[in-house]
């Protein structure tokens, strides 16, 4: 016992305070690379990407320094004009993850009128199968991740009657385990993003008294390892996405008091290049705009007073989601 | 995007480097453009396929490459059973490629279900040791994991087959955690659960595996994953909501409150028939607290009764009835059952031989939590209100072992003075309707639905930061 093996080592080295301007300008310069080899070969899921960086410099107060005509010419492009689904970058093709992605960019710069929405409703409402769950896109790929999309996609266009959300909770409910924790299908082993996106379903739905608070909230607070950070599952070394997925269940469990948060400050601080900007998943590797929302969004649920106030389910800042009058449920404890 | 150190380089290493790139860039936007063209002129080939593996390799999560190849093997699929299970097998293999470059890739797996389902004999036989090959590789990965879910479900493996299988790869290293994990979903389907017992297994098999778990977790106390399973196989799970109390609430022939509170929260349309003096209560009469639409705490207010006793009859199901009499302007609250469901003796003597061997392992091993931990577990399931004290230092111990999680022990320990405090109350002053909870360093108020019938909580010099869960204190808004 205390010997953790799986974990990391903070040093003096790491940053210590957030280097707000930097990050910022480490997302605005990445669109900007769109010659280099890693812009390349992430197309494939382009339209995240930027979700994640506009997410990201929205909370960092400086949404304006983005080209929204480019962006919103960008996103109508990507919708497919037979599914109604976006796809993550021309010429690829539409898949929920993606559509979710499109529909929170849209959502942030207000912008919903320059798409079809009701092709979008019909698109996700078309993906959910008999059981309830949904495939992610027409080649019948199942996950809970993509259940989460949909009813994320469907919330943000109040359009939840679209589906059969009954249905949808009775899927996610068959993929609980014993240690309260959710995974990909029925059957499948806890993991804390799938856990995420099975409590973010239920938030929205309202049926979080289907989960068992202190079970499921132990489990979690039980990824933060000795250096602070969080892991994804027992015995995995510590991510800071995970600070995101961990820190987000827990707080709609209303029990984010259960992890130690200075600790955790400490950790997500850790990840970020002082060099480059931006954060990494674990302290000295490379950063990219996914770990960098990711960080920022932890460090927003932690109170960090720097950025704008996130929402726990939907990963957009809070703002956001009052302006549309979008609420969600949290755990009374 | 994960675990790609950042190295040190020199400029001339750096321009090496970008040199690199750049060529792959070239060599993979080149293919691209390819396949992307071939696909809108429709042209289903075998160049395609060609291309569509190389990128693949380079990037085995492009979903819409993954999906232009499904496109182009349906294209050229023929009646001739030999050239399709050719082509399929094909397949095979490329997935077999991607997954050397990353055997994490959503893309590859699936691609991998779609090519079985397709397959007219599926060789399930080879996946299973696919699945086997991978899981040596990496005993975590859970698409693969997932993988030998999907090929066991389709192939004539039996879940016991599939409970030895768990059984060699935990005795191969303990902390395998996703081999615990499918033995706990694999157990029920080997020995289904008997109705109405709070155990996930029938007693014996339950026996059985906390014997196993302990003799593991003595081989070696510091692997988490055994311990995570036995506080599963120690801890009860609740299947049905129960009734747990009803409450009569009144001051005077016009003025009573019928209020019912159950264990788990349920909706309006799941409350047992309840009729007062042979009239039965409409569903819909009852309303929840805050008016949600599950609640734990369920309310009806009675027209006006009149002087003298009257009778409240319950009826869960058609053979069980419970009956309690009330008098308007007395207030009388009943317990319908314990707080949890019973255990069985022997269940209780295994429990009580795993606590001991816990205690001999903290004597021997002192400063572990997870033996700290079980020992809080069973002693809470064997009885909480006469293991109080010893619970409540061993939580203290593990907030000192434990700093990272104090908060949750003191919520814990929050959680335990409630419980006992309520069985206390319940022992001593049934009807009295002054529930004092003062000075007793709460730092939550948990089975706040119990205080559903008490005229007056007294909370005071506690610890709390929310009192939200006061909500469902109905008789003491009423009176
Ligand atoms: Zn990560």
């Amino acid at each position: 016992m205390g010997s953790h093996p799986k974990d990391v080592v903070i040093t003096d080295e790491h940053p210590k305070t957030l280097l707000y301007q930097k990050h910022a300008d480490y997302i605005v310069g990445y669109s900007k690379k769109k010659d280099d080899y890693e812009f390349t070969m992430t197309e494939h899921f382009r339209m995240s990407g930027m979700y994640w960086g506009i997410t990201a410099l929205d909370l960092l107060n400086q949404l304006d320094r983005m080209d929204s005509t480019e962006i919103l010419d960008f996103i109508c492009k990507c919708q497919d004009k037979g599914s109604g689904g976006f796809s993550p970058s021309i010429g690829h093709d539409a898949h929920l993850l993606y559509t979710l992605s499109a529909v929170q960019i849209l959502v942030i710069l207000e912008a919903l009128d320059k798409v079809d929405v009701e092709a979008i409703v019909k698109y996700v409402a078309g993906l959910q199968n008999e059981d309830g769950s949904f495939s992610g896109d027409q080649w019948g790929e199942v996950d809970t991740r993509f259940s989460f999309c949909a009813v994320n996609t469907l919330a943000l266009l109040k359009r939840l009657d679209a589906i059969n959300t009954e249905k949808a909770v009775e899927f996610v409910m068959r993929c609980q385990n014993v240690d309260g924790g959710f995974g990909t299908r029925p059957g499948s082993e806890s993991h804390a993003g799938q856990i995420y996106c099975c409590v973010g379903l239920l938030s929205i739905t309202g049926q979080l008294h289907r989960v068992n608070g202190d079970l499921l909230g132990w489990w979690l607070c039980e990824r933060q390892l000795p250096s602070g950070g969080l892991n994804g599952r027992p015995e995995k070394l510590p991510d800071v996405c995970y600070s995101w997925w961990v820190l987000a269940s827990l707080t709609m469990l209303g029990r984010l008091h259960w992890i130690n948060a200075d600790k955790m400050r400490v950790f997500i601080l850790a990840t970020q290049d002082a060099e480059t900007g931006g954060f990494t998943d674990r302290p000295g590797d490379m950063v990219d705009l996914y770990h960098t929302l990711f960080g920022l969004a932890g460090l927003s649920l932690l109170g960090e007073s720097s950025l704008k106030p996130i929402n726990p389910v939907f990963c957009m800042p809070q703002y956001v989601l009052d302006r549309i009058s979008v609420t969600v449920q949290i755990m009374s404890t | 995007m994960h675990g790609r150190l950042k190295i040190k380089t020199t400029a001339e290493q750096a321009a090496e480097k970008q040199k690199e790139r750049e060529e792959k860039r070239k060599l993979y936007l080149g293919g691209l453009t390819k396949a992307f063209d071939k696909r809108s002129t429709g042209t289903y080939d075998e160049e395609g396929l060609k291309v569509t593996a190389q990128l693949l390799m380079a990037n085995p999560d492009a979903a819409t490459l993954w999906n232009f190849r499904r496109e182009i093997i349906l294209a050229m699929k023929s009646d001739d059973h030999e050239s399709w299970d050719k082509l399929l097998q094909g397949e095979l293999s490329v997935v077999e490629n991607c997954l050397m470059k990353n055997h994490k890739s959503y893309g590859a797996w699936h691609h991998r279900c779609w090519v079985m389902e397709n397959f007219p004999n599926p060789p399930w036989d080879k996946e299973l040791a696919l699945c086997d090959k991978y899981l040596k590789a990496d005993e975590r990965n859970f698409h693969c994991w997932d993988y030998r879910r999907f090929v066991v479900a389709r192939s004539s493996k039996q879940p016991e087959d599939e409970l030895k299988t768990s059984q060699q790869l935990i005795e191969r290293n303990l902390s395998n955690y996703s081999a615990w994990h499918y033995r706990s979903k694999l157990l029920p389907l080997v020995y289904p659960p008997l109705p109405d017992t709070p155990h996930p297994v029938p007693e014996n098999t339950l026996i059985k595996e906390l014997q196993t778990v302990v003799e593991a977790v003595f081989t070696d106390p510091s692997d988490q994953s055994p311990w995570f399973f036995l506080r599963w196989l120690v801890n009860r799970q609740e299947k049905n909501p129960r009734l747990l109390q009803t409450g009569f609430i009144s001051s005077g022939t016009k003025d009573s409150l019928l209020v019912c509170v159950f264990s788990k929260p349920l909706m309006q349309q799941n409350i047992p028939q309840i009729s007062v003096d042979d009239e039965d209560v409409g569903n819909n009469e009852w309303h929840a607290p805050d008016n949600e639409t599950y609640s734990y705490v369920w309310v009806v207010q009675l027209k006006e009764l009149s002087e003298g006793e009257h009778s409240i009859a319950i009826s869960f199901n058609s053979s069980t009835k419970k009956s309690l009499t009330v008098s308007p302007g007395k207030t009388s609250v009943a317990w319908m059952t314990e707080l949890e469901e019973e255990l069985t003796g022997l269940t209780r003597s295994t429990l009580e031989e795993v606590k001991q061997n816990c205690i001999t392992l903290d004597e021997l091993d002192p400063g572990n939590k997870w033996v700290l931990l079980t020992i809080v577990d069973v002693m809470w399931a064997l009885d909480s209100y006469s293991h109080q004290a010893k619970i409540s230092s061993y939580l203290s111990q593990l907030q000192d072992l434990d700093p990272l999680r104090t908060k949750y022990y003191a919520d814990m320990k929050s959680k335990l003075s409630m419980e006992t405090a309520l069985k206390k109350h319940r022992l001593t002053t049934e009807n009295d309707d002054q529930f004092k909870l003062n000075e007793r360093r709460l730092t939550r108020i948990a089975y706040s639905h119990l205080l559903a019938c008490s005229k007056s909580v007294d909370l005071s010099c506690n610890e709390l930061s929310s009192i939200q869960p006061l909500k469902s204190l109905v008789a003491c808004a009423c009176s």
